[in-house]
């Protein structure tokens, strides 16, 4: 026998018969798909989606008084423009390219003064982003819960260590929706009652949805961190013990930067996962990705598209994220 | 500077095993003891608790005059003037052969970082490692990490130094140059524990060697003694067996 000169080892031929049968898979039920919602009539507009990204806001700067122009000044792109009538004096600033009225011209309240157009986020841009927002601020709470559960979970103290088991038992053996409700309708009914009875301000839902998501996930990753630590052999820590490392520093220096690289694959896995499950926060009034799709779909009546629109958006995210994680991973392997 | 007085300690879990029985042991400084003994006699657990990585049940532990059994001691101040080598090197995969040996000193010692690598390479120098310094430890064959274990430990400036089977893990060929290093470390006026099968260094070195059993010291004398007219049937037994 030869020995292959590349590393790569040469294809047979059924190997690309195969990788054919996968396109044409792919394509048949995508095509199958479409032919069935023109037999239901179904129209396809995606023209219509990219207004619920992006669209233009026509804006009218109008007089609130009766008066002359008095005057027109510029400030960098802006036009200042005072209107005066006998002690009354009021100015009002457009874009220079906007402006509608000279000095001098007699205006009367509700006169537009210029107008303009400028780019606003639609509603689906504001859900992709509160999702983002929401899942960021709960990963970032997950992991600092996760990580000192963990360590409560490894530890000998059984104070801490029974606390997180609870924790950790509690969380994961219940759906999350129930969990959110809880926070919701439970807890947030009680802190805002509280609060509300002291005259403090009341706290948004959006926090609430926050806190269940973080919680959550939090449990998850402490089971992860606890693994992470546990597969790190117990000849570092006596090692570094040994040398008069305090708990905190064999920790800090030894355990977990080993750690780490054992449990980012994992815990990339909890993040996706979190991403997707904010979906249900649409349920307490937080509009997010979900509910602003929901949302878009009652006004415009194109499910279809939307609701592909809003799996590739959830896609994008969570593609982005372990791509993302991926890189830390490969850079943390190196040094 | 090592004062063992009525130690006992029995492991519960997975079964109880007494450990150690009524261990009582004195070490001067400078003296070189070597602890020889049958698998599962107590050797590293006598050996851990002179450090705390065990906690003995009962009697008293003194380093250097320090009661480690008291709950009030500083048992980390203490672990810094005790170094330890292990079995099996234990050294830091994800730092390189200079930052484990600097490591403790700039964490624990508070000596800045210059400070600290001066201090490492003189060390490395002398375990005859210094052009390995900037690899990581999987890059280097079993002798040489035992070596770099060895510069670790003495880069606290230990004034005790426990040996738990240093070359038990290492191919023939390599248990010489870890024992050369161990040999001069003796000769400078190192206080040490060896617990070791290699009869010949404790021929050669040690001052004093001790045999267990079951947890327990059977008997203890010179390396003199113990080769040519051992007492103890057991002894004898062992050191048929082991010669
Ligand atoms: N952490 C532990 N938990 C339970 N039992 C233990 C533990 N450590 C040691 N033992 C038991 O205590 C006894 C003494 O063990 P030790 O490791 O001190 O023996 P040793 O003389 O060092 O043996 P070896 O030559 O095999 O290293 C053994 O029976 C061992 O099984
Ligand atoms: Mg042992």
């Amino acid at each position: 026998m030869g020995t292959p000169v590349s590393g790569k080892i040469p294809k047979r031929p059924a190997y690309y018969v195969w990788v054919g049968v996968f396109f044409l898979i792919v394509a048949g039920t995508a095509t199958a798909l479409y032919y069935a919602t023109l037999k239901i009539d179904y129209v396809w507009r995606w023209y219509r989606i990219p207004q619920y990204f992006v669209f233009k806001e026509k804006v009218e700067v109008r007089a609130q008084i009766q008066g002359t122009v008095h005057r027109i000044t510029t400030q960098n792109d802006q036009a200042v423009i005072e209107v005066k009538e006998g002690q009354a004096s009021e100015t009002y600033r457009v874009p220079k390219e906007a402006l509608l009225v000279a000095e001098g011209d007699f205006i009367y309240p509700g006169d537009v003064l210029g107008s303009y157009a400028r780019w606003r986020a639609g509603i689906l841009m504001q859900g992709l982003w509160l999702t983002l927002k929401v899942s960021v601020i709960a990963i970032v709470f997950g992991v600092l819960i996760g990580l000192f559960g963990g360590l409560a979970r490894i530890s000998e103290n059984p104070a801490f260590k029974w606390l997180a088991i609870t924790y950790i038992e509690l969380i994961r053996g219940s759906p999350l929706l129930v969990q959110i409700f809880i926070w919701y309708f439970v807890l947030g009914t009680l802190i805002n009652t509280i609060l509300a009875k002291q005259g403090i301000v009341q706290i948004p839902p959006l926090w609430f949805g926050v806190a269940a998501l973080a919680c959550f996930a939090g449990a998850y990753v402490a089971e992860i961190v606890r693994a992470g630590i546990q597969s790190i052999h117990r000849g570092q820590t006596e090692a570094s013990r040994s040398l008069g490392m305090t708990y905190v520093q064999s920790m800090l220096h030894v355990i977990l930067p080993q750690a780490v690289r054992r449990i980012l694959p994992p815990l990339a896995g909890q993040f996706i996962s979190l991403i997707k499950d904010s979906s249900l926060l649409g349920i307490i009034a937080i509009r997010e990705l979900t509910k602003a799709t929901r949302e878009v779909v009652t006004t415009s009546l194109q499910p279809f598209e939307l609701w592909f629109l809003c799996a590739l958006l959830y896609l994008f995210l969570t593609f982005t994220l372990s791509m993302l994680l991926q890189y830390l991973e490969r850079r943390h392997l190196v040094t | 500077m090592i004062d063992v007085r009525h130690v006992y300690k029995t492991f519960r879990i997975p079964h109880v095993v007494r450990a150690l029985v009524d261990v009582s042991l004195k070490v001067e400084q400078g003296e070189v003891v070597v602890v020889i003994g049958p698998s599962g006699s107590g050797k590293s657990t006598l050996l851990r608790c002179l450090n705390h990585l065990e906690t003995a049940d009962s009697g008293h532990i003194f380093i250097d005059g320090i009661d480690i059994l008291d709950r009030k001691t500083d048992i980390n101040k203490v672990r810094a003037e005790v170094g330890m080598v292990f079995q099996s090197f234990n050294l830091f995969p994800h730092k390189t052969v200079l930052e484990n040996v600097t490591l403790a000193q700039i964490v624990v010692r508070k000596r800045t970082k210059a400070v600290a690598v001066e201090k490492a390479m003189a060390l490395l120098e002398k375990v005859g490692i210094r052009e390995k310094a900037n690899v990581h430890p999987d890059q280097l064959s079993g002798g040489q990490q035992q070596r770099v274990a060895i510069a670790r430990a003495l880069a606290m400036d230990p004034k005790i130094m426990l040996f738990d089977e240093p070359t038990s893990a290492l191919d023939p060929e390599m248990i010489g140059e870890v024992l050369d290093v161990m040999k001069t470390l003796a000769r400078e006026g190192m206080t040490m524990v060896v617990v070791t099968h290699e009869m010949g260094f404790a021929r050669e070195v040690a001052d004093r060697v001790i045999f267990m059993d079951e947890g327990a010291i059977v008997e203890e004398g010179t390396p003199e003694h113990f080769f040519k007219t051992p007492e103890h049937d057991r002894t004898k037994l062992f050191l048929s067996q082991i010669l």
